[in-house]
């Protein structure tokens, strides 16, 4: 039986490492004081790391509404549906017109919508 | 019959006449009120006719703008969408491309519904019901794919980490955590009031992880949370470590 890597996901400063994450170092005094290839480290991940915030930049520019906080009202309107179906168009998006903000970066292409969409039935 | 009771017997013959008399008058006077609001109806749909035609005039620039997708995008995504599966409410049938362009156009920009009434020309009332129906049955639709992707087995995972190792130097990471925090406005009860409010963002909202894969498509979504659960707690309660947990059967774990 062969042992597969562990693949984890990375996440900032508000995450542990547990099983499946990874997270920056951190130093208790501060992070001046953390060795230099612990630095080096984080740095060479927090530039990708952005892929995240970017993602969720562009769910908010495609999709206004959803950032408009004032025009949401939690009793009166499904508000906790409408992120994700925006976000499920934005990856229909980025799908149909196989370029987003981070992908450049990674040249990893997306799937095709059909088989985004149709895997999921 | 003596005449006391001759007496009743007209008294309530004349009470029987007189309220068929204002029963019927009640039902006229409803019938003509049916009748002028059908009447009024007829004028408003007519004075929007125009507009309706507008949707289809749109040039590729204004329905980019209006829609974020081109028509050829809309119509080859309403079908993978399964939009003619909705259950629609209030006797609303729309076309399930125009359904799909009521969503886009709703949630591409934060305005009022005035905008979309001379957009569409239908009333706000039809607009809502539409936009409605189709996002609640979207979300219901693609939840668990949201969650969980089915394209996320251990393969493509391992393509991820290859390719952030070529950009980032690391190995054996296949995508980024973090939770985002959407507004809404405040609720009325207190006790709601206190599971939404966020301490760290002093505003009330929803919080939702999410997970983003090196293809620019974020392949895990969870959530709603309430907005006072912190990024952590989301990622315990998330499941997602279980679904690691079952891709990847044969791990040595350490840490």
């Amino acid at each position: 039986m062969e042992g597969r890597d562990i693949l984890r996901i990375y996440g900032d400063l508000a995450y542990r490492a547990a099983y499946g994450t990874a997270c920056p170092w951190r130093h208790h005094q501060g992070q001046r004081l953390l060795p230099a290839e612990e630095r080096a480290w984080n740095k060479s991940l927090s530039s990708s790391r952005i892929a995240v915030e970017q993602a969720f930049g562009s769910v908010q520019s495609l999709w206004t509404y959803t950032a408009f906080g004032k025009a949401l009202r939690a009793g009166y309107q499904p508000v906790g549906a409408y992120f994700p179906v925006a976000v499920l168009l934005t990856n229909c998006y980025v799908c149909l017109r196989r370029t987003s903000a981070s992908g450049s970066r990674f040249e990893v292409p997306p799937p095709t919508v059909e088989a985004y969409l149709l895997s999921t039935t | 019959m003596d005449s006391e009771t001759e007496d009743m017997a007209l008294g309530a013959f004349g009470i029987i006449l007189l309220a068929i008399a204002d029963s019927q008058q009640k039902d006229s006077a409803r019938k003509h009120r049916a009748m002028y609001r059908a009447h009024r109806y007829k004028l408003y749909r007519e004075s929007r006719q125009h507009t309706r035609r507008r949707l289809e005039e749109m040039s590729a620039s204004q329905e980019l703008e209006a829609f974020r997708f081109s028509r050829e995008e809309i119509r080859r995504l309403a079908p993978l969408l399964r939009i003619h599966e909705v259950t629609w409410s209030h006797g609303v049938a729309p076309a399930p491309d125009l359904a799909l362009c009521v969503v886009c156009a709703r949630l591409a920009f934060p305005g009022r519904w005035s905008t979309l009434e001379s957009l569409f020309g239908r009333s706000r009332a039809w607009l809502s019901t539409v936009f409605n129906d189709t996002v609640l049955f979207l979300y219901r639709t693609f939840l668990e794919a949201l969650e969980w992707h089915p394209q996320l087995t251990y393969e493509r995972m391992d393509v991820y980490s290859k390719a952030i190792q070529n950009v980032g130097g690391v190995e054996g990471i296949w995508g980024f955590v973090d939770g985002t925090f959407r507004p809404h406005m405040r609720p009325i009860r207190q006790d709601d009031q206190r599971v939404v409010f966020s301490g760290h963002k002093r505003l009330h909202g929803i919080n939702y992880q999410a997970i983003v894969t090196p293809d620019g498509i974020v392949s895990s979504l969870t959530g709603p949370w309430p907005g006072s659960v912190s990024d952590w707690t989301m990622w315990k309660r998330s499941g997602v470590e279980q679904r690691l947990r079952q891709v990847s059967p044969f791990l040595l774990p350490y840490l």
